[in-house]
């Protein structure tokens, strides 16, 4: 009797969830709870991977980064580089009804994105004089000196737009839109419950025609990668924004496609190792060139990252081909015997049980496999590593506000120009209480003084030569070790189409086949 | 005897409190780096430390909280805005549905089992089985049942394309997303009740009661059941009351492996974000939970036993 009623249960469960999955539903698996919904206040991951569908940006960046149009349908720059005018889109409304104007745009940038996101306010703000909104249609931008990276630093993960009607004079922190949106963006919000699901069902008054095509976006919370494939396996789920290395291969050919990409917007991420350089052992060059000549760089990507990525050429991600000098760290081969020689010359010999230095080498638990691969490589030279697993906000504490560290393993985003995410890297004035800024605590003028050049031109190939000296710079001081450059894959059952996984609107397009 | 029972169970709570307080508030890195991202930007982290009064003296802090507390204020969450009381009720149905039918069927089945006559090998088996962590049989289960017969769901309360809507439907699919972790968490627990209600009965049987039983000529299985299991569960019980916590702890790896919205994600989520108030608030709620447990189990074992109300 028992087992009747369970299998009842379960084949009435099962009948029923075949009915449902006829619509164009696409759930989607994210591995933390948002939070909140406001994606203009934060960086957060797993905020923008659900929120980013709420809302627009001025503008989007498609797959090999080029500028498309999003809330703006076109701009000019003006000859001198200062001034940016944006033609907006006419007739866009929120979800809630009311009519999104210029002044919503105005509002955002001043009010919210300047104050509170983190990138865009110490990417972008320090260079822009004033947003204006002259008339209802026209949002002009004027900037202190010409910038270049600007309209890449306006899609919608960098720069998303929020109703000025409901954030106006409150604390945009505190405000209950946040966990209640109204945006422009493709899907409109329905529930959320924390740890558990966000659903968003289509915008059908969307101002792009014909878009979206999914009637529901279901977020579910999964953050085991092992359960997150399982349900996609199960046909619980339909889309992986990221799968993990070690999992690519056990998806591969199950009527899922696997996207390979360098990252949402463009991230260009380089897994490097920052060297405390306010630490003697690692402010001697030869010891930092050892490590460069210790660590076997293929084996890392091949034995933690499965071949997903390639060996960093470059200080600057290969992704970011004007800026990028490929073969800037050809000189630093995987030579152990060199890597001895020089730290037998740097004064650091091995002692009685063969080891010359004992170092600490904090890390998110994420990274614990390079970590481990360093630590073996490393031993081989006669350093020992000290491995501390550290949590997010443990981490940024230890590294960039007490400087309590010898070594970080970090994963350097690059964005799609070195103004967004190199810069925080060597520039002097980034040093100090600013998570994953410079690490290294690495200061040269000539850097400085290049870095603000590059930043300022509107001539790619002057800016170009300018990244490509700096990069010349730090390969022959060190500051870091560039180690592998990470791409990200995502996944989704093959009975979608269009997804577009280097992108916070990821899902405008999709739709279920057949 | 109950004022003193009841004195000895809120100091319990009151150090398990603290003691998470000091934890959580020592902890290197604050709430800003959860709330703002991965690169907050000059004097960010000052800004967020004065919002929710982090900047002061911890002692000032702890005197504050424990005023509050006192008077049942658990506070507002840092990252929600929510009362923590409120976040709590929410989620313990959850936890409550993972929880209660497994400490039923690892009573139950793990007494029926201990009470079997089972094969040689039985006892090394159900050890074997008791020491894999609730963790690995949860991914065993999702492994056989998921993936091989793909009949049972791996994750979640409910089925994500579901309508939603109440109902015996929605009850149905919330139970059959049960099923698995479930099972995995009573396993664990299913192996030591089988193992100890063995062991047990069969002392029972070599005592002079059992044997001249069974030299009247009583079944051996009803001198088992009536005479021996009785007097086994004594020790049972209380046992079995001493581990409710763990069923408590073993529910935050398998919600999290499952992804089931309960009180545990709920403290892993919160402690990553460094969202004090609501760790606090858990550890305060859960202790008072498997402290009442254990009341409640103590005074059930007096009844069960009158000799120990003379004793006391």
């Amino acid at each position: 009797m028992k087992i009747r009623l369970t299998l009842a249960i379960i084949l009435a469960g099962a009948v029923l969830s075949t009915l449902s999955a006829r619509a164009q539903v696409a759930v989607v698996a994210v591995a933390g709870d948002p939070g909140h919904l406001n994606p203009a206040i934060s960086t957060a991951g797993p905020l923008h991977a659900v929120a980013d569908s709420i809302f627009n940006g001025l503008v989007s960046l498609d797959r090999d980064g080029t500028v498309q149009p999003d809330l703006a349908t076109s701009w000019t720059v003006s000859p001198d580089g200062r001034e940016v005018r944006f033609a907006l889109s006419s007739g866009v409304k929120w979800h809630d009804g009311k009519p999104f104007s210029a002044e919503d745009v105005k509002f955002t940038f001043e009010e919210v994105l300047f104050r509170f996101h983190a990138r865009t306010r110490a990417g972008l703000a320090p260079a822009v004089a004033s947003v204006e909104a002259p008339d209802a249609d026209t949002v002009v931008f004027r900037l202190k000196r010409p910038h270049p990276a600007l309209l890449r630093q306006l899609n919608v993960t960098e720069a998303p737009i929020l109703p000025r009607h409901l954030y106006a004079g409150t604390d945009p922190n505190r405000n209950e839109a946040n966990s209640r949106p109204v945006g422009t963006g493709a899907f409109r919000f329905e529930s959320y419950k924390r740890d558990d699901s966000v659903v968003l069902v289509r915008n059908e008054n969307y101002f792009k025609p014909g878009l979206p095509k999914l009637e529901r976006l279901v977020f579910r919370v999964i953050p085991e990668a092992n359960t997150q494939v399982a349900a996609l396996a199960n046909r619980e789920v339909d889309y992986l924004g990221r799968v993990v290395p070690s999992d690519v291969a056990r998806l591969n050919g199950k009527a899922t496609l696997l996207d390979t990409t360098s990252g949402p917007g463009g991230a260009n991420c380089v897994m490097t190792l920052a060297f405390n350089l306010q630490r003697p052992v690692l402010a001697a060059l030869p010891v930092r060139q050892a490590f460069a000549h210790a660590l076997n760089r293929r084996q890392m990507l091949e034995l933690v990252q499965f071949g997903q990525g390639r060996v960093a050429e470059a200080p600057i991600h290969s992704a970011i081909g004007w800026a990028t000098l490929r073969g800037a760290l050809r000189a630093y081969d995987l030579d152990p015997a060199k890597a001895n020689a020089l730290l037998d010359q740097a004064g650091l010999p091995r002692s009685a049980n063969g080891e010359r230095a004992t170092l600490d080498l904090l890390m998110f638990p994420a990274f614990a496999r390079y970590a481990e691969l360093m630590r073996q490589q490393l031993a081989a030279v006669g350093i020992a590593l000290r491995l501390k697993p550290l949590d997010p906000a443990a981490f940024a504490t230890s590294v960039f506000t007490k400087r309590d560290f010898d070594l970080a393993l970090i994963s350097y985003c690059n964005g799609v120009d070195p103004e967004i995410g190199v810069r925080r890297m060597y520039h002097s004035t980034a040093i100090g209480n600013v998570p994953f800024s410079n690490a290294a605590a690495y200061r040269n003028a000539d850097v400085d003084r290049l870095f603000d050049q590059a930043g300022s031109s509107t001539d790619t190939a002057a800016r170009g030569e300018a990244y490509r000296e700096i990069e010349r710079i730090v390969a022959r001081d060190l500051p870091y070790w560039w180690l592998v450059e990470t791409d990200f894959t995502s996944a989704w059952r093959g009975d979608f189409a269009d997804f577009a996984p280097w992108s916070g609107q990821f899902a405008e397009r999709a739709f279920q086949k057949h | 005897m109950l004022l003193s029972r009841l004195a000895w169970a809120i100091g319990t709570v009151w150090l398990a409190a603290s003691l998470a307080f000091l934890l959580i508030h020592l902890a290197p890195g604050g709430p800003a780096i959860a709330l703002g991202g991965d690169s907050g930007a000059p004097g960010y982290l000052e800004e967020v430390a004065r919002l929710y009064g982090l900047d002061r003296p911890l002692p000032e802090i702890y005197l504050d909280w424990l005023m509050r507390v006192a008077t049942g204020d658990l506070g507002h969450s840092y990252r929600s805005g929510q009362s923590v009381l409120s976040l709590i009720l929410e989620r313990l149905p959850v936890t409550l549905a993972l929880v209660a039918p497994a400490v039923l069927l690892s009573a139950i089945v793990g007494t029926l089992l201990g009470l079997l006559r089972t094969p040689r090998g039985f006892a090394a088996s159900m050890a074997a089985l008791h020491a894999v962590p609730g963790y690995l049989v949860g991914q065993a289960l999702v492994m056989a049942f998921a993936l091989g017969l793909g009949v049972l769901p791996v994750q979640g309360l409910v089925d994500g394309r579901g309508p939603g809507g109440g109902g015996i439907a929605r009850l149905l699919d919330m139970a059959r997303h049960l099923i698995l972790p479930v099972l995995a968490l009573a396993l664990h627990n299913l192996t030591f009740v089988a193992l100890l209600t063995r062991t047990r009965v069969m002392a029972e049987m070599e005592r002079p009661y059992a044997v001249t039983a069974a030299a009247k000529g009583v079944a051996p299985r009803l001198v088992r059941r009536r005479h021996a299991l009785p007097n086994a569960m004594l020790g049972l019980v209380s046992l079995f009351g001493s581990r409710l916590g763990g069923f408590v702890t073993g529910a935050v790896t398998i919600e999290v492996l499952f992804a089931l919205p309960g009180l545990g994600r709920l403290a892993v989520t919160s402690a990553i974000a460094r969202d004090h108030p609501v760790v606090i608030g858990l550890v305060l709620f859960t202790t008072a939970f498997v402290v009442t447990a254990n009341l409640v189990v103590d005074f059930a074992f007096r009844r069960l036993d009158p000799r120990l109300e003379e004793t006391a």
